[in-house]
């Protein structure tokens, strides 16, 4: 159950990963063409771009953990072998599992102190805070279950 | 318990957990302990997304994803084959030449190796050059263009340190441009030596070889001129290479098919973005909060006990980069160290676009240096030889990049010629 789930949330973020990054492109290039053919510009693409940003790059990230594709240290790891690597494996996820769960607290609390305090003219913005809750608990999520999946970190 | 928290959190980092995790659970810690709401480091985070620079790497990532999975990298290789193969070692000029190129957009992240190395590594074998030369020169070369504007690298290291990213391009010019330059002499006198032999120069074939990648060499040349000419800014000329290469790649040079490889495309660009961007911003959150805490103020003043001069300081600081280079990605590294640096740097009148020259030209010998230099563990799978035996073959070539770091480090004029 855990692994269809996982395959449904890839999918759907991919699609708004992709999306977001494409949508990007497209606002960035039609701001630039406008700016400098017609000399003015929506400062409202400014602000969509900066959240599509974080959307993309949540969604990314959550997108490299079931790949193991985030960034690593990892200096000791090369001098251990197989064995030791397999027994720190659900460790070091759980240890990254919980530390994003430990977050959603932070950017929750960060989300309501948004929408009590934005200004009438930026509520509009809103919205789009929740990618932090959203996006470190798909984190954890899909670190959780990776715990129970059999590949070697 | 703090300092038995933070060596836990140190061990969990090179044991291989995520570095976004390890940085997060120390920003939460540090919070904690200084009795500071968690909710800063969201907030931190949600200000330092807001940088206006940071829009130009999910755009120039794009475009270095595009480029690899098109054809640039088959169409530069003919053409610089075209343009230096006559010379004394000249495949090895070219290999110099198109791992630059291809690096500048595709960012040092080992894709330059994959993409380039399975091209001319029989290439190399089959014009006679020694095997561990040709392994030496593919480990090496697949960093080579990470001082040259748009390198990811430097838009990573200006948005970190607060430098200008358009100096910051101008300054990697020169010294990115030496280090060739030292190394096809290496390879010159490799090639005669070994009396490699040398292909005929035939200008058609030159020139028919331009033409088919024009579109491609145009684009470091725009880019340039664009940014320095003051015609676009780095966000934008981050725009128009994404759309620039998909269109040449689209409808120019037909490699790519838009319905069953963009998306493909856009999904492995956001993956690289991603993994990127959440360490980027958890780490500038978590050093916000060090900074709170006083701790470079510490360090500096134990420094100035200690270190009199900007000589010992500059020499002390190569060796600490050599180091974190040797084990650290560039990424993690810049992130990290460039926060705790950059005040020390000042202190001892070290300019902070010169500084960005010499972290990134150390962390690029990094890349080929045990234990986790990432080239060497790249090509090690992808030539399929032990990692022992690349940096065996890549010493010469790191002996170079050593002499050239020396002199990148203490004749700052190579990198700040344009300031006067």
């Amino acid at each position: 159950m855990l692994l269809a789930l996982e395959k449904k949330l890839i999918t759907l973020e991919s699609w708004i990963a992709a999306g977001s990054l494409l949508l990007m492109l497209l606002l960035s290039v039609f701001q630039m063409v406008i700016r400098n053919t017609l000399d003015f510009g929506y400062p409202e693409i400014e602000i969509i771009n900066r959240h599509l940003l974080l959307v993309c790059g949540a969604m990314g990230a959550v997108l490299a953990t079931p790949q193991l594709r985030h960034i690593k240290i990892d200096a000791l790891s090369s001098f251990l072998n197989s064995s030791w690597l397999n027994r720190l494996r659900v460790p070091m996820l759980l240890f990254a599992a919980l530390t994003c769960a430990a977050l959603c607290y932070p950017s929750i609390q960060f989300c309501l102190d948004e929408w009590q305090y934005a200004p009438a003219n930026e509520r509009w913005t809103l919205p789009f805070t929740l990618i932090y809750p959203a996006g470190f608990f798909l984190l954890s999520l899909h670190f959780f279950i990776l715990c129970f999946k059999s590949e070697p970190a | 318990m703090i300092a038995a928290a933070i060596i836990a959190l140190v061990l969990v980092a090179l044991l291989g957990a995520p570095l976004f995790t390890v940085l997060a659970a120390g920003g939460l810690l540090a919070s904690q302990t200084s009795e500071l709401s968690p909710d800063l480091l969201i907030i931190e985070m949600n200000r330092l997304a807001a940088s206006p620079n940071m829009i130009a790497l999910p755009l120039f990532i794009l475009a270095g994803v595009i480029m690899s999975t098109g054809g640039a990298a088959q169409r530069l290789v003919v053409f610089f084959r075209a343009a230096f193969g006559w010379l004394p070692g000249g495949l090895a000029i070219v290999t110099i030449g198109a791992c630059a190129f291809f690096t500048m957009f595709s960012g040092a992240s080992g894709v330059t190796i994959l993409a380039l190395g399975g091209l001319l590594y029989p290439m190399l074998k089959t014009e006679g050059y020694r095997n561990n030369f040709s392994l030496g020169l593919l480990t090496t070369s697949g960093s080579l263009g990470l001082l040259f504007p748009p390198s990811l690298a430097i838009l990573v290291f200006g948005i970190v340190a607060g430098v200008s990213i358009e100096q910051l391009f101008m300054a990697g010019i020169v010294p990115g441009l030496l280090l060739m330059l030292m190394l096809a002499i290496y390879s010159t006198m490799i090639g005669h030596k070994h009396a490699i032999p040398r292909t005929e120069f035939k200008l058609n074939v030159l020139l028919s070889s331009a033409r088919d990648c024009a579109f491609d060499l145009l684009l470091p040349v725009a880019i340039i001129a664009g940014i320095f000419g003051g015609f676009v800014s780095i966000m934008e000329a981050a725009a128009v290479t994404a759309s620039y290469v998909l269109l040449i790649e689209t409808v120019i040079y037909r490699q790519l098919n838009l319905r069953r490889q963009l998306l493909p495309i856009l999904i492995e660009a956001s993956v690289l973005f991603g993994s990127l961007l959440i360490i980027l911003l958890i780490a500038l959150g978590l050093t916000n909060l060090l900074v709170d805490a006083q701790i470079p103020m510490k360090l500096l003043a134990f420094m100035e006990q200690h270190i009199d001069s900007q000589l010992q300081f500059l020499l002390l600081l190569n060796l600490f980069l050599l180091a974190v280079g040797a084990m650290m990605d560039i990424f993690s590294a810049i992130v990290v160290v460039v926060p705790i640096i950059l005040p020390l740097a000042l202190r001892y009148g070290v300019d902070p676009v010169h500084l960005g020259v010499i972290f990134l030209a150390n962390l690029e010998i990094g890349y080929s240096t045990p234990p986790v230099g990432i080239n060497l563990f790249i090509a090690s799978q992808r030539f399929q030889q032990p990692v022992i035996k690349l940096f065996k073959s890549t010493l010469p070539f790191l002996l170079l990049m050593l002499i050239w770091l020396m002199i990148v480090t203490y004749l700052p004029a190579l990198s700040l010629w344009w300031k006067d």
